[in-house]
Formats: structure tokens, C-alpha cells, sequence
């Protein structure tokens, strides 16, 4: 049954052929802020109904892997996150470029969505019904606790000023708040506007946060930035680094491996959190947190390789359960069923060549994104030597029409220029716009959780203090708070 | 304004955003069924509660300081900027930059993409280069180019509806 399910994938020029021309299109989705890997599996969705399961699911992990990995391109070469798993690669990805470093920043993003997206495989093979049981046992409580914990640590290790990026994260779910509440669909904040009754769309804030922010920066900074003097792209060989430096970071690798692996089984947590956790976990163990947001290799190593890990963890609920963890996922297991094929605990039995299969699938898709990535990274890097007043309206009209195609509406567009503005002119009062980001998408989620555990428990809050995930997470909330306000009075005592 | 009355300013904003945000919440408060649920005003007036605090923490300490030794560094390093440089023509070119972003989200339904991008483009281009380094046929091809490209790929390739306004 397994041998079946490899040589079903590696033995079809079709299927082969499928997986390359969906990892292409899935980087260029990628690549593109405002279109997603979501869109461009919806978008080839139908067309794997008239495939066989094996090919129709090939097709749409190729879109899947080259999506989430096509998101560091952007990321470091304009600084806008492609998706919203590459934020965290802006923070160093993007001083990297700056200093001439964006080729060997690539080539290290590309080795290690690689690296995250082989070891997550490996822990969907042997580890999947282990990694479900895990999953199982959360409850509302523990999923509260782990995006209480995420939104703290977002708030303070991405900013310079700790305060100032929890009241960016705070600016964040309260924005997350305006439209349907979870639990009872209050409309809330509408203001009579009838497309606020949904809420802003995350890749409307995305962009308008980065990309217009970024434009207005340069505008506003103009004769400051055309004196920069121009700074040469450092040739790089092979993968960014040699192998002795790989092996020197193979604890961080498999740190962030097994943080993007557990977080990307949890429904509905996602890349974005695994990539941010594993960022703050790298920062923290390193002995140079210093130089974390200024260029650190280690950043970025830490980033891509949980946020591609995350893949191989959606799927263990999706294949196992029955439960998919993400948008990504729901698309995934529409195929399966538009194939007949009914995802829970018995696939295993009942389709096995299938689902080794869609591992096969994953491996090769994973190795065409290293080559294909690889091999356009020279035509990558020429973005670098376009003049930005060339190159930043030409994004600005691709990110427009990208953020009009997520819903079709007009009002995105509307909001991405609003939230632009505003992103804007708070950076420049020192609030950063990375933490109200990732707080207006994890704000949600972590109000449903909550709200639904004190249903669950009737309003009794001993849940959050007996159970010890709960406990462990409010103790690091609680550290990670504390200890970067302390750490910055400190450093601010010593300059003055 | 002097950097420290900015940010006195800009945390005095905040704390009346807070202030209005709470109040304002209280109107959910009552929609819930569910017993134990603390309703939807609970996570607004929550992110109310954290900011007013946190504002207000930032607001004295900015208070207490001496000069600008509170200040976001990222406040000081926008003056340093600033204060490099020449005249007022950077601020007008960012002003100019958010009115054509304007102009290009009022007009994409009503022009429609290919025109009003047409028009950002070529202007915003130029917006963006100085007078000595216009390159006015650059600048044309690139304003055509990019729309018609974007109508071949989103519209005729991948079936997109974008909004095609005059055109239709």
C-alpha cells in the first residue's frame, strides 16, 4: 500500500508535471501580496474533478507548498509579506535586502520552508495519529491560553518599545472586533456601513500596513532615501550558507520544526502563530537576541521553517479527523470529497494508497519548490536593481487589484488605503504595525475560544488555573510581558 | 511641535479613543443568551481597558522625562530625516502620494482598473522622480504595460471580474 501510493505519484509524468506547474503557480500566488495560496487552490479547485484522487490532490498540494513558500519573496525583497505566515521573515528578511544581503536571504528562506516542510512530512507519517490525540485533548481553555500567549509575545518582541507594540496588538483585536461577534453574531461597530457587518479583510490591513506604508515612507523620506548610497547585491553560492553553518543552527531548525509541527495541528491556529512563536523562541535562546529585526539569519531560519512545518501539521486533523485546520486545509479536504473520499480515522484502512499518495505528493512538491525557487532567484533579485518610484506604484496597482479579487468589493480597496495611511503616520509615533496585524488575526479566535470555554464551564474561570497547559502558558504570558518592559526600563535608565 | 508634546498628544488621542470605545461597548452588553458568556461588549472594553493603561503609563513617563529621552525612537529618527531634508518638497510628495492613492481607490469602481490605474501609475511615477531623471517614455510604457498585463492574467487568464468601469 505504501509502495503503491509513492510510485502512484513518482511513476506519472501527469501527476509529476501537475505537481510542477502548481508549485509555479502557487509561488507567483504567493509572490503577489493580496492573493494567497487559499485563492489559487480555489481557483484550480474544479479543475481536479476531472483528474484521478491522486493527481487532483498533487495538483493542489503544488499550489499549496509553492503558495506559502512564495510568501518570503516579497517578503524580503519589498518588505510586504506575500501571506500572512511571512511577517515574521519581513523583520529580518527585509534589513537583509537592505544591506545588499537579499539574494542570501532568499536562498536560506527557500532551504528552510525546505527543511520545515520534509521534517513536518516526517511527523505526518509516523506521528499522525499520536499528533491527533494531542489535538484532541485541547479544550476551549488551552486554545485561549496559547493565543493569549501569542498575542503577548507579539506585542512585545516585535517593536522597540514593548509598551508601545502591546497597545499595537490591543489597536489590533480591537479592530478584529468591529463586524459578527463570535458565539452570539452581535454586529458590533457597524455604524450602519453595511460591509463592516463583516468585519475588515485581513489582506485589505495586510497591505495597507505594509505596501501602502512603505510607499508613503519613501514618498515622505524622499530626498533622504535617493541619497542612500546604492548597495551592491552580495553574490551568494548554493544555499545562502555553507553546510557547517546548517549544521550549526540544527537546534533551531528542529525547535522550530516541532513548535510549526503542534501548532499547525491545532485548528484554526495557523502559519502566522507557528512562524511568530517560533521567532520569539529563537530570540529568546539565541545568544545574540540583539540582533534579532536587524538582519539575523537565525530570524529567518526560525520563521520559514515553522511556517512551512505548519503544512504537514494541518493535515494530520484534516486526514485523520476529519477537522481542517485551516482555509488551506477546508480546500484540501474539498477535494478529497469531490474524489469520494472520506477523511477520519479510518483513511488509513480504506485509502491508503491515496494517502501515501498525497505524502509522496508533498515530498516532490517540496523538492520542485527548492529547485524551481533556486533556479529563479537571479530573476528575483533584479526587483532589487528596479527604481523604487518605478517599482512601488506598480506594486501598489498589483496589491490594489489583489485586494479587490479576495472579495470582490471596492470597500477593500477603500480600507487598504485607509489602513495604509493610518499604519503610516502611527510608525512614525513609534506604534509598529506588525503586532496589530497578527493581534486582528488571532483576536478572533482567541475571543471564540474564550467566550465558548466560559459557556462550557458556565461561567467558572478555575479551568484556566487547573489545567496545566493553561497554567504553563499563563506563566510564560505573564514572563513575556514582564520581562521586556523590565528590560527595556533598564536599557533606557542606562542611556540617560 | 517639540517631539515630547507629539507624543503627549498622540497617547492623549489614545486614551480618548479608549475611553469612547468602553463607553460605547456597553451597548452589547445585553445580547447574550448564554449563561457564563461574558458577552460581546467583554473583548472591546477589554482591548479599551489594556490601552487606556498602557497609554497612560507611556503619557507619564513621557511626562516625567527629560526633553525627548521618552520619545518612540522611531519618532526621533522621522525628525532626524526630516531634518535632513530640503525644504518642504518631500512633504508635499507624500501628500501628493496619498492623494493618488485616493484618486486610484475612489475611481477603480467608477473609472474602472485599467483607467484609473493607468492614471496612477503614470502620475505617481512621476511623483516619484525628480525632474532631471524623468524618463517620459518609461514612464508610459510602464503605465500601460502593468494594466494591460493585469487584465490579460486576472481577467482573460484567471477568470477574474475586476471592475472595467468606462470600458465596459
Amino acid at each position: 500500500m505504501v509502495l503503491d501510493g509513492i510510485l502512484s505519484v513518482i511513476t506519472s509524468p501527469l501527476c509529476l508535471g501537475l505537481i510542477f506547474g502548481g508549485v509555479i503557480i502557487g509561488i507567483i500566488f504567493g509572490s503577489i501580496p493580496g492573493l494567497s495560496a487559499t485563492m489559487a487552490m480555489v481557483l484550480f479547485l474544479p479543475l481536479t474533478f476531472s483528474l484521478t484522487s491522486v493527481n487532483g490532490m498533487a495538483l493542489l498540494i503544488g499550489l499549496y507548498v509553492g503558495g506559502i513558500s512564495g510568501g518570503l519573496i516579497s517578503a524580503i525583497l519589498l518588505k510586504i509579506p506575500g501571506t500572512p505566515s511571512s511577517i515574521t521573515t519581513v523583520f529580518d528578511g527585509g534589513p537583509m535586502a537592505e544591506r545588499g544581503e537579499g539574494a542570501k536571504a532568499i536562498a536560506i528562506c527557500i532551504m528552510s520552508s525546505f527543511i520545515g516542510g520534509v521534517l513536518s512530512l516526517i511527523a505526518l507519517i509516523f506521528l499522525s495519529p499520536v499528533l491527533a490525540d494531542v489535538a484532541l485533548k485541547f479544550t476551549a481553555f488551552e486554545y485561549a491560553t496559547i493565543i493569549l500567549f501569542a498575542l503577548v509575545v507579539v506585542g512585545t518582541l516585535t517593536g522597540e518599545n514593548p509598551i508601545l507594540g502591546l497597545i499595537s496588538a490591543a489597536i489590533g483585536v480591537l479592530l478584529a472586533t468591529v463586524g459578527t461577534a463570535p458565539v452570539d453574531h452581535a454586529v458590533r461597530f457597524d455604524f450602519g456601513i453595511k460591509h463592516l457587518a463583516t468585519g475588515f479583510d485581513v489582506v485589505a490591513m495586510m497591505i495597507g500596513f505594509f505596501a501602502v506604508n512603505e510607499v508613503l515612507a519613501y514618498a515622505f523620506n524622499y530626498t533622504h532615501e535617493e541619497r542612500k548610497p546604492r548597495v551592491k547585491t552580495v553574490k551568494i553560492s548554493n544555499y545562502g550558507m555553507k553546510l557547517t553553518e546548517w549544521l550549526h543552527h540544527t537546534r533551531l531548525i528542529i525547535q522550530s520544526a516541532i513548535i510549526g509541527i503542534v501548532v499547525g495541528v491545532l485548528p484554526g491556529i495557523g502559519g502566522d502563530t507557528a512562524a511568530l512563536m517560533s521567532y520569539s523562541a529563537a530570540k529568546t535562546t539565541s545568544k545574540h537576541p540583539e540582533e534579532f529585526g536587524k538582519g539575523c539569519t537565525e530570524g529567518i531560519v526560525a520563521s520559514e521553517v515553522s511556517n512551512n512545518a505548519t503544512i504537514g501539521g494541518v493535515c494530520v486533523p484534516m486526514l485523520t479527523l476529519g477537522i481542517p485546520g485551516s482555509t488551506a486545509a477546508a480546500v484540501l479536504m474539498s477535494g478529497l470529497i469531490l474524489q469520494g473520499v472520506t477523511p477520519g480515522p479510518m483513511i488509513f484502512k480504506t485509502q491508503g494508497t491515496l494517502v501515501y499518495g498525497i505524502f509522496a505528493a508533498m515530498l516532490v512538491a517540496n523538492v520542485v519548490m527548492v529547485i524551481v525557487e533556486r533556479a529563479m532567484l537571479p530573476g528575483f533579485i533584479k526587483v532589487l536593481t528596479v527604481p523604487k518610484g518605478v517599482l512601488f506604484p506598480i506594486v501598489i496597482a498589483l496589491c490594489a487589484i489583489g485586494c479587490y479579487t479576495t472579495n470582490h468589493l471596492t470597500f477593500d480597496v477603500i480600507c487598504m488605503f485607509i489602513f495604509g495611511v493610518i499604519g503610516y503616520f502611527t510608525s512614525k509615533f513609534g506604534i509598529p504595525t506588525a503586532p496589530a496585524l497578527i493581534a486582528y488575526i488571532l483576536g478572533p479566535l482567541f475571543e471564540q475560544y474564550f467566550r465558548t470555554g466560559l459557556i462550557n464551564s458556565r461561567g467558572d474561570w478555575s479551568p484556566f488555573f487547573t489545567s496545566p497547559i493553561c497554567i504553563a502558558f499563563i506563566i510564560l504570558t505573564v514572563l513575556f510581558c514582564v520581562i521586556p518592559i523590565l528590560q527595556s526600563a533598564r536599557k533606557k535608565k542606562a542611556t540617560t | 511641535m517639540a517631539n515630547k508634546k507629539k507624543s503627549i498628544v498622540g497617547y492623549c488621542l489614545i486614551i480618548v479613543l479608549s475611553i469612547a470605545v468602553f463607553l460605547y461597548a456597553n451597548v452589547y452588553r445585553e445580547l447574550s443568551n448564554f449563561p457564563g458568556d461574558p458577552s460581546s461588549s467583554f473583548m472591546p472594553q477589554l482591548c479599551a481597558v489594556i490601552m487606556l493603561l498602557l497609554s497612560l503609563v507611556m503619557l507619564i513617563s513621557t511626562i516625567r522625562s527629560k526633553d525627548n529621552t521618552n520619545v518612540p525612537p522611531a519618532v526621533e529618527k522621522a525628525c532626524e530625516v526630516n531634518n535632513s531634508t530640503p525644504g518642504r518638497s518631500d512633504f508635499y510628495r507624500g501628500m501628493g502620494s496619498i492623494l493618488l492613492l485616493l484618486f486610484l481607490v475612489l475611481t477603480f469602481d467608477v473609472l474602472g482598473f485599467i483607467i484609473s490605474t493607468i492614471i496612477y501609475l503614470f502620475l505617481q511615477q512621476l511623483l516619484l522622480t525628480t525632474k532631471g531623471n524623468r524618463h517620459w517614455i518609461r514612464t508610459t510604457i510602464v503605465s500601460l504595460a502593468v494594466p494591460a498585463i493585469c487584465y490579460l492574467v486576472f481577467v482573460k487568464a484567471l477568470n477574474y471580474m475586476l471592475p472595467m468601469g468606462l470600458l465596459r
